[in-house]
């Protein structure tokens, strides 16, 4: 019998030799994955003080972060099967097999002076490995940025690329005041809508903020004379300086990457025309001259080029001109309407504002091929601002519901509607990394 | 009454011839050891045990010649007798002869029938006798071929074992190969069935891989290659980065999507089929 | 859903022909506004002295034309259309006869696309205004021009009508 069994296995053996289709070490490729937010697990972390609360639950803004950003499911607390603060708290089994692939745990801890010891760790689930692990001095003020910059790292570590959490944003609020009129203010805050701090009122419109490339600074536009003009202010101390109110239109301040200049869109001599003001001279050079519209001037990234709406082509097209000017050069060629150009980080697209048969829609214009690819699906998505790892693209929707910020991933693949405040937000820019 | 008669003359005669044969050999046996004893022996020794020669022969002498008396006389008397008796008889001679005759016819009749029967029987006995001979003839043959074909059968059987033997030898054999061609067609056929179920089992793999492969934010035109050791039933063990795309991320991704689809729920946990199919060793390349 | 097509398809089939013509329509209209200037000067003199007449309650009469102080506008457009065209004749005139009379155009747009470029369409509705006024005899000087874009809707809303509503120049006096 035994014999027999060996004779058949050598048999087999001899044949699987010489004439096997089976292939020994199987090759398997995998051309194609899935889009899917990775999922993470962010343990509360452990607290010094069992008497008193956290100043700041980190896991809860960490977890928060990563969801909002579209690219994580963190896990809800209560699914947990345990907490480990540890790395040899872990129980890599138990994780796995409710498919978590990411855990973070960490503690938090208070010094003698007061301030705030972050520490954590990312772990790989399946290896059973630390991906990353820091300490962060806080004070209790920084907490909250603490848990963005981890976020920043998870994001880093997990995507690829630097997360953009610990940024903040600006944006434009209308309420209505008692008497019906409306009230504008222009906004800063966290990323995630926290820590918001009013940096104008007005009765009048405010308009296009915008980023100074090391984010102190917001450039924008206020009616507050009864006119367009263009400020400049400085977030920390709120002093600012009026840098355009001409006659006409005053408007769409967008700063060179090295911050000295602003690009605006004045109509003083009596067409909006596009013009490079230089902030430490004051002084203006005008870089487009024609009969049509010529608005909305942002920079390349290498700050040699600018990308501006016109409409001289007989409707609204995305042209660019060097900065020094010269003969613009229309890029824009998908649909009747292209318009509201920000470059993405890397410069190599171009977001736009897509009108096609009464729908506006937010686009991302190849500077290469000149095609424009549609993102989003609304009818009327306006202002696109790309965060700055270009990842992410914030924008506004409005709808019968009203109106409403979206950010949407430039692959496409996530897409959020974010619920920062009550009334209308208007115009969300998003702000540079910032270092400590 | 007359046989009585005759027969107490026959008896006489056979007492003397009796008597005669018995002296002759007393005469011959003295003669032998006459001849054999020197004649110069002194008779002195011999004297009593042997007769005088002269002595006997004369007594012999003097006894025949008394019985011949005897016989003589007898025969007058009897002469006598014949001749009063022929006489008497004579005158009914006739009957009597008839009546003789008759008798004699009888006798000779019964003698014959006597004969006849003995001859008969005699020719019976014979023929037992052939009978038998030749049954006892036809035994013997008849036992040696019954041993001859026995021998021949012994024979027989021996060459018949020995062709057996060859038979199932060369039966074995053919057996023999039959079955190894069957266990190559069989072989064969399994493999086929093997390739089919292992194809079936890749497919399965490769589609559950592409689910737990989450390409989120990777850039694209990375490769890398992650080889695994799986165990019936399809759990993987050792599964590693054999090459590495330079991307950390990209890498990790690759190894944990082939980690979270352990087991692989179609690897079969039989021993024998899963080495069959060979599906121990696997390479993943992933290249989105 | 097709008739929105259609009115859709026939929107851009007007924009289409106002922006492809614009530039010829520019010149066109100076020309012809030029070649017409002499008779429109005689009647926005006449309206001058009617409104030096009358003073300035012509612009409290409710029936007077010059309480039409809205121009409206098709979309992405600043074609004065022919139904505003007395009005417009209406404040040149008055401001003509009344040349120390100085009022705001104020420019608006609905509030799809770009509110920059909203702004400037404002802007180019309200210079429109302007141009026609002054080539009907108000002096360039009595005109402040402000654009507002899409930031101060007639109608909050987001629908045609409230759209309709929105692209428009204010006539302001002060």
């Amino acid at each position: 019998m035994f014999k027999k069994y060996i004779y058949t296995l050598f048999l087999i053996f001899i044949f699987t030799l010489f004439f096997s289709k089976l292939a020994y070490a199987i090759e398997i490729i995998i051309d194609k994955g899935v889009e899917k937010p990775i999922p993470v697990a962010i343990v509360p972390f452990g607290w010094s003080q069992a008497a008193n609360l956290p100043p700041v639950d980190i896991a809860q803004v960490i977890s928060n972060d990563l969801i909002r950003s579209g690219r994580f499911s963190a896990m809800e607390e209560k699914d947990m099967p345990q907490r480990p603060t540890d790395f040899d708290g872990v129980n890599f089994r138990d994780w796995r097999l409710l498919g978590m692939e990411n855990l973070l745990i960490g503690n938090l801890a208070q010094n003698n002076q007061g301030d705030y010891d972050v520490e954590f760790r990312l772990i790989d689930v399946y290896k059973e490995k630390q991906i990353a692990g820091f300490r962060i001095p806080s004070t209790q003020v920084q907490l909250r940025r603490t848990a963005h910059e981890i976020s920043d790292i998870i994001y880093e570590k997990l995507i690829g690329i630097r997360g953009a959490f610990a940024t903040r944003i600006v944006y434009v609020t209308v309420n209505k005041n008692p008497d019906g009129t409306k009230r504008f203010a222009l906004q800063v805050s966290d990323a995630d809508g926290y820590n918001p701090q009013i940096l104008l009122e007005s009765n009048e419109p405010i308009m296009s903020p915008a980023w100074s490339p090391d984010g102190r600074s917001l450039a924008y536009v206020s009616f507050e004379e009864k006119n367009s003009a263009v400020y400049i202010q400085d977030i920390q101390s709120g002093a600012r300086q009026k840098v355009a109110s001409n006659r006409g239109i005053n408007s769409a301040p967008g700063w060179s990457p090295d911050g000295s200049r602003l690009a605006l869109t004045l109509s003083k001599d009596g067409n909006p025309e596009i013009y490079i003001f230089h902030i430490a001279s004051r002084t203006l050079s005008r870089i487009t001259e024609n009969a049509a519209i010529d608005t909305e001037p942002v920079w390349s990234g290498d700050g040699k080029m600018l990308a501006f709406t016109s409409d001289r082509g007989g409707n609204p097209q995305i042209y660019e001109v060097p900065v020094e000017g010269g003969q613009p050069r229309r890029i824009s060629f998908n649909g009747t309407y292209n318009a509201g150009p920000e470059y993405s980080p890397d410069s190599k697209t171009i977001a736009v504002i897509n009108g096609d048969r009464g729908a506006y829609r937010i686009g991302l214009l190849n500077r290469a091929t000149g095609q424009v690819t549609i993102l989003t699906g609304s009818r009327q998505d306006e202002s696109p601002s790309f965060a700055p790892n270009g990842h992410m693209i914030i924008y506004t929707t409005t709808g019968a519901r009203g109106n409403a910020l979206a950010a949407i991933s430039v692959d496409g693949s996530v897409h959020q509607r974010l619920a920062l405040q009550d009334g209308e937000v208007r115009e969300p820019a998003w702000g540079p990394f910032m270092n400590r | 009454m007359h046989l009585s008669w005759w027969v107490r003359i026959r008896s006489i005669w056979y007492a003397l011839a009796l008597h005669v044969i018995a002296a002759a050999l007393l005469v011959f046996s003295f003669s032998f050891t006459d001849i054999i004893k020197p004649p110069h022996q002194d008779i002195s020794i011999v004297n009593a045990v042997t007769v005088d020669k002269s002595q006997v022969d004369k007594e012999l002498q003097r006894l025949k010649q008394e019985d011949e008396k005897k016989k003589l006389e007898e025969q007058q008397r009897l002469d006598e007798l014949e001749k009063k008796a022929t006489e008497e008889k004579k005158k009914s001679e006739d009957l009597k002869k008839q009546r003789l005759e008759e008798e004699k016819k009888l006798l000779e009749a019964k003698k014959k029938k006597e004969q006849e029967q003995k001859l008969r029987e005699e020719e019976q006995k014979k023929l037992a006798d052939l009978e038998k001979q030749k049954q006892e003839l036809e035994k013997q043959k008849k036992l040696e071929e019954e041993k001859k074909v026995l021998a021949e059968a012994e024979q027989k059987k021996k060459a018949a074992e020995l062709k057996k033997l060859e038979e199932e030898r060369k039966k074995a054999e053919a057996e023999k190969a039959l079955q190894a061609q069957l266990d190559a067609e069989a072989a064969e056929e399994q493999q086929q069935q093997d390739i089919t179920l292992q194809q079936k089992i890749v497919a399965e793999i490769k589609s559950q891989v592409r689910r737990n492969f989450n390409q989120t934010g990777l850039p694209p035109g990375l490769q890398c290659k992650v080889n695994i050791r799986l165990l019936p039933g399809g759990d993987v063990i050792n599964a590693n980065v054999v090459q590495s795309s330079g991307n950390d991320i990209f890498d990790r991704r690759a190894l944990t999507a082939v980690q979270k689809s352990s087991p692989f729920s179609s690897v079969p946990d039989d021993l024998e089929i899963f080495e069959r199919i060979k599906i121990r060793d696997i390479t993943f390349t992933f290249e989105p | 859903m097709s008739i929105r097509v259609l009115f859709f398809l026939l929107l851009s089939l007007t924009f289409y022909g106002c922006s492809s013509t614009e530039e010829v329509q520019d010149d066109a209209s100076v020309v012809d506004q030029g070649r017409t200037m002499g008779e429109e000067t005689d009647s926005q003199a006449y309206g001058a002295g009617e409104a030096d007449r009358q003073g300035m309650s012509a612009l409290d009469d409710p029936n007077s034309p010059l309480a039409k102080r809205i121009i409206y506008f098709e979309y992405d457009s600043s074609e004065i259309l022919p139904e505003y065209r007395a009005t417009v004749e209406a404040h040149a005139a008055y401001l003509a006869a009344n040349q120390s009379v100085v009022i705001t155009l104020e420019g608006h747009a609905d509030e799809r696309g770009s509110r920059e470029y909203n702004l400037a369409l404002g802007e180019r509705r309200a210079e429109s205004v302007s141009r026609q006024m002054s080539l009907l005899g108000a002096s360039g000087s009595q005109f402040r021009v402000v654009s507002y874009g899409e930031e101060r809707p007639a109608v909050d809303g987001h629908d045609d009508y409230a759209w309709s509503q929105n692209r428009r120049v204010e006539i302001i006096y002060r």
